[in-house]
Parts: C-alpha cells; structure tokens; sequence
C-alpha cells in the first residue's frame, strides 16, 4: 500500500508565515522537486512535517519557542503555529494536525504544544499516535525523513539498538515475534485449562502432567541446543579472526625475515664502503705521485740520458786505460811518448768531465727509483667516488626498507606466532566437541518429541472420552501448532527479510556506486551491519571506503528499506547529494525512478543541477520553488514552478 | 507471495488450519504497538483458537 503526502498547511511556521503546498498525485510521476538556496526553509519543511507527525520527539519544546513565525509575531505575541498533513493511499484520507501557542508568564513567553489530530475520511479518531505509526513508525522514520549528515549513520561498522529495532520494525518482524510470544502464552492458557479439567481423571492428569514435564525438558533441551549453537556460532567466528590473525601474524614474521635479509645486505654493504673508503684515503694520500708522473718520467729519462753519457765516458777512459797498460795501439804499434801523454792527458780530462764511476752509480739509482714511481697506474678516482656514492645510496635505501618493516611489525612478538597456532588447533578441537555436544542434544530431543507425541496421541485418547476434555484437546493441540508454527516462522522470517534487503541493497547499490566493475554486491549481517562484496568475493568493511561511496551505500540501504518494508510511505529526502562526486550524484539520481514510494526531494540548484534534473524530468510529478520574500526578513513562499 | 507459501507449508507441518495462522499474523499486524510494554493479545489469539477447533 503506498502512501501519499497530499497537502501540507504552515501557519506561523518559521518563515513561513501561512503556506499551502499541494502535491499533485493524479499522475504516476511520484518525484516532486522543491528547489530552494540556503536558508530559503527546505529544512523548515521537513522539520515542520516530521513535528506535526511525532510532536517533541523530533522538535524539542525549546525548539518550538523559537519557530513562531517572528513577522507575524511583532504584530501579535501571542501567536498560534500550526502544521497540518494530508496524506492518502488513493482509497482513504488522512489528516494530522499539531498546532503550539504561546503563553505568557510575567514578561516571557513560553510555548504548549497540543496533542495532535488524527482525521480519517474527515472523521476525527481517537487513537492518534496509533494511527499515525501505522503511516509512518516513529521509529522508522528516518527511513523514510533523512538529509545528506543522517545518511551516514547508515554506512556504520555497527548499529545502535535502536536503529537496529527501527530497521526490524520497517521489515514487521515485531509482529511476527509477538505472535510467538502470544502463541506461547495462549499454549500455557489452554494447558492449565485441561490440567483444571482433568481433575477428577487420574489417568488423563497423568499423561498431562507427564507431557508438561517433559514438554520442559523438550524447552531446556532447545535452550541448551539454542546457546551451544551460539557459542558453535562464537566459537566459528573467534577461528575465523584467530585465523586472520595467524595469517597476518605469517606475515609479520615473514616481514622480520625480510628485515634480517636486509640487515645482511646493509652489513654487507658497510663493509665494501669502509675498504672502498680507506681506498679512495691512499689513492687521494698519493695523489701528488699520480700529478707528477710526467714531470717524473721526465727526470727518469733525463737521468737515463746522463747515465748513458757517464757511461760512455767511463768506457772510454776504461779502454784508453787499456791502451796504456797494453802500451799498444789499436793499430799493433807500441805506443810512443807523445801518444802516451796524449792519452794520459785525455783520460785526466775525461776524469775531470765527470766523477765518473761514483756519479754514475748514484745516477742509475735515483733513475731506478724514479722510473718505479712513473710506473705507478693512475687510479680512476671517479669511478671509486661514484662506487662510494652509489654504495651510500644503496645502505640509506634499504636502511629505510628495515625501518619501514620494522615500524610494520612494531609490537609483534615471535612468541605469539608460536601461540597463535596452538590456539587454532585448540579452537578446531573446541568446535568438533561442541558440534558433538550438539548431535547428541539434538538426538535425544528427537527422542524426547517422539515420546511427547506418543503422550500426545494417548492424550487424545484419553480426552476423547469426555466432550469437554475432547473440545479442549483439540484446542490445545491447535494453540501448540500455531506456537510451533510461530517460531519457526520468526527464525524464517527474520532470515528472509536479511536477503532481500541484501539483494535490494546489492540491486540499488550497483546502480549508485561508481565502481559497478570492482563492487559486486553488498552483505547484510545478521545485525543489519554492512559489507561490501568486490569481484575477489571478499567482503570490504564500509569504514575503509571513501565518505562519498559510503553515502552511496546507505542510500542504497534506506532505499532497500523503504522497498522492503511493503509500507511505501514517502520519503523526504533534504539536500542528500551536495557533497557528493559528479558519478554518485547522478547515478543517485538515476535510481529514484525505481522507488516505488512518492519521492521528495528537497535541494539547491546545485543538489540537483539542470543536467541531473533532464534525466529525472520524465518521472517529475511537479517542482516547486521555495523564495525569500524581498524586504521582509524570515519570510518565503512555496510556488509551483511547473 | 514468499510468506503465504511459507504460512502454507508451516500449517501442513504443524496440522493447523492455514487459516488460523494467517488469522493470527493479521491480527497481531492490525494490534501492533510500537512500545516496550506491548499490549498482550492472548484473549484475542484464545478466541482465534477456539473458533479455528469447532
């Protein structure tokens, strides 16, 4: 049954002085429009809406004080608000109103705020709040009335009990619930009635009270299958994060493998730089040798020449000291007087010319010495330079790489990794032990309902013999399949309310996000908390995903509500999309078309841009603009635009 | 469409008229309060009983 917002009525309002908004539902286009800038009275809208329909629980009293239209209030201080609704579900109307005065005390005013009024077809009704949470719960409306900052309560790790209960109220799960615990008690009423009726049949008292033992015994065997199946449910899900843990914990001690490898490296690395260094120490302490290697092989050769010379003269003055020892010529002839003088005078002067053999000697050393310094290769300084550097680069690299690793595994102890697998062996071992402990509750409260249903059937015989006991047999047998049938039916449909807002949610989101390729669905857990599936089939936590993806997952979630709950109520949505990226904002937008429910949206020019709104135009029932009146302040209007 | 099939499943397995249970699911869906100290509906849910056994 969908439900339409009609007409809404502001008297003394806010800036809203006396306004009528007409919705125009004649159409099957369920989007209305109400542009508006800043502080033009969007919220005051919505705000107004949400006051008449739950009074203090959505406006606080202090609140109120300050909404009198304060125009109008100038003129008269005693002035009366009021806000009133139309609603339809195209067979039935209904009209709510909530009106707040002003009343004096001394010289201050303070406001009352009356009851509201609930009319039906124009006949008033009594039940009021009733009636209006049978239009829109209390406690779901924000399901129904949220803005851009609500919209991210959503997308939480985890819910609150009351949204949880709000969510579980929008899928009528209480219902369901409240029919098994009536169910329950019903059971019990018609059990002490036969038990009071069986009073003078021993054996029917017999078999009534046998069955009620053991009916308890069949109660705590559930209870105790219940809690095991909890803790089975604890214990599967403590591996399972013990299990993560492990296979971080694998990680860590792999990262401090890692960090030895790299102190190795670094170690190794230190020590070519420290010979590299003392290297590049000599090759700098002989620099000079390596300058003056020309100037050296200069001198060598120059030397070499002298020592030639010296060498030459030594030999000659050796072989004219051979001519006069021989006294023969180099002809054969035996040398006369003047030869010999000649010589004699030619070998003193040879003498003189040089210090011969002494000077030759020094000579040819200092040549050795100097030719063995030339022979010096000149070390290519460069390139030991540049080999320093490169190793000094190289040890601050990986120096960052093991402060890094060793920031990432701060705090990791190997001992825990040893532990960690302990304690999954144990953990394995507990939940073998305790899916035994289950099978075996489970078979013997088989065998207690078989014994129940024996009881049962000798019961019924039994009853049978009397009309009364009989009517009261069949009644008890009837209020003890409903209370079955009742809990059953909860524990379904509480599982099947979870997948389809999974699936809605999946649908919607795929429509909003702005990563359809990489986000395949959305997970709904048994407390109603998100996940996110992507293409590897893991689960994202919606705290690690970006503000704007977030909203887009919350909106796919209310919406999934909205659709889930069958109550198609309307929903107000208040500048949801201002802060969103281009994408999410229009795929947002994209998607109202598919909600069944009419659909407000309420938005500055720049929520809801003119290329956003041509897509949307086809399913636009109408727009209305909201305009501050000119030289008045805290007054506007609402007129339709088209 | 699911919950009718589930209703009609659940009334074969328990033996109760398939009547009484969507009977009963109306009932408490019309009696709903939204508080925490529900108004009980077991005089309601009784006569329902009675009415379903004759």
């Amino acid at each position: 049954m969908t439900i339409y917002l009609q007409k809404v009525y502001f008297q003394n309002w806010k800036c809203y002085s006396a306004q009528e908004i007409k919705l125009n539902i004649n159409t099957d286009k369920n989007i209305f429009i109400f542009y508006g800038q800043n502080g033009a009275g969007k919220t005051s809208i919505q705000e107004g809406i949400l006051w008449c329909l739950y009074g203090s629980d959505a406006v606080p009293l202090e609140k109120i004080a300050e909404y009198f239209n304060r125009v109008n209030l100038k003129s008269n201080p005693e002035l009366e608000l009021s806000v009133r609704l139309t609603f339809t579900d195209r067979e039935h109307t209904y009209s709510i109103s909530r009106t707040a005065s002003r009343a004096r005390r001394g010289s201050t005013f303070y406001p009352i705020v009356r009851d509201a009024t609930f009319e039906q077809d124009g006949i008033s009704q009594l039940d009021v709040q009733e009636r209006i949470e049978s239009i829109v719960p209390r406690s779901c409306r924000e399901f129904f009335f949220f803005d851009g900052k609500k919209i991210e309560e959503y997308a939480k790790l985890t819910h609150t009990d009351e949204t949880r209960k709000a969510i579980e109220r929008t899928l009528g799960v209480p219902e369901i619930r409240n029919l098994r615990d009536d169910a329950e008690g019903t059971l019990k009423k018609f059990e002490k009635k036969i038990k009071d009726a069986a009073k003078n049949k021993k054996e029917l008292q017999a078999v009534t009270a046998e069955l009620t033992t053991l009916k308890q015994e069949i109660y705590t065997k559930k209870g105790q299958l219940q809690k095991f199946r909890e803790e089975l449910q604890q214990e599967k899900k403590f591996l399972e994060d013990t299990e993560l843990r492990a296979t971080q914990i694998e990680d860590l001690n792999n990262k401090l493998k890692e960090i030895e490898v790299e102190q190795r490296k670094k170690i190794d690395w230190e020590n070519q730089f420290k010979s590299l260094d003392t290297e590049i120490k000599q090759v700098l302490t002989k620099a000079p040798i390596y300058m003056l290697s020309d100037l050296v092989r200069e001198v060598a050769d120059d030397i070499q020449t002298k020592t030639v010379s010296k060498t030459r003269i030594s030999v000659n003055v050796n072989l004219l000291q051979e001519l006069i020892n021989n006294n023969i010529c180099v002809c054969g002839r035996c040398l006369d007087s003047d030869a010999y003088l000649y010589i004699q005078q030619q070998i003193e002067s040879l003498e003189q010319a040089g210090q011969i053999s002494k000077e030759a000697i020094e000579l040819q050393d200092i040549y050795t010495d100097l030719k063995e310094l030339s022979r010096y290769q000149t070390p290519d300084l460069d390139k030991l330079l540049l080999q320093r550097d490169r190793l000094i680069e190289d040890i601050e690299e990986v120096q960052q790489v093991i402060n890094r690793k060793q920031k990432e595994t701060e705090g990791f102890n190997r001992q825990e990794a040893k532990e960690i697998w302990e304690k999954i062996g144990q953990l394995k071992e507990n939940i073998r032990n305790q899916e035994n402990r289950i099978q075996r509750i489970e078979k013997e409260r088989e065998s207690l309902q078989q014994q129940e249903n024996q009881l049962k059937r000798q019961r019924e015989q039994l009853a049978n013999q009397d009309k009364l006991t009989a009517t009261l047999n069949k009644q008890l047998t009837l209020a003890d399949g409903l209370k079955q049938a009742a809990d059953e039916l909860i524990n379904w449909y509480i599982d099947n309310c979870r997948q389809k807002i999974e699936q809605y949610t999946s649908e919607i989101h795929r429509q909003v996000t702005n990563k359809p390729d990489e986000y395949i669905g959305v997970q709904v857990k048994q407390d109603y908390t998100l996940g996110i599936k992507n293409v590897n089939d893991d689960i994202l936590n919606p705290e690690n995903i970006s503000a704007g993806e977030k909203e887009a997952l919350a909106f796919a979630f209310i919406a999934s509500l909205n659709l889930a709950s069958g109550k198609a109520a309307p929903l107000m949505m208040d500048t949801p999309f201002g802060h969103l990226d281009t994408t999410h904002q229009k795929n947002i937008v994209n998607s109202l078309p598919q909600i069944p429910s009419q659909v407000i949206v309420l938005a500055t020019d720049r929520d809801l841009p003119d290329y956003l709104l041509q897509d949307l135009r086809p399913h636009v029932g109408q727009i209305h603009r909201i305009k501050r009146l000119e030289g008045s302040e805290d007054a506007s209007v609402v007129e339709v635009e088209e | 469409m699911e919950l009718e099939k589930k209703i009609q499943e659940l009334s074969v397995k328990y033996q109760i008229p398939e009547k009484l249970l969507e009977e009963a699911i109306q009932m408490e869906k019309k009696n709903l309060v939204y508080k925490d100290d529900r108004r009980r509906l077991m005089t309601q849910l009784e006569e329902i009983i009675i009415k379903y056994s004759n």
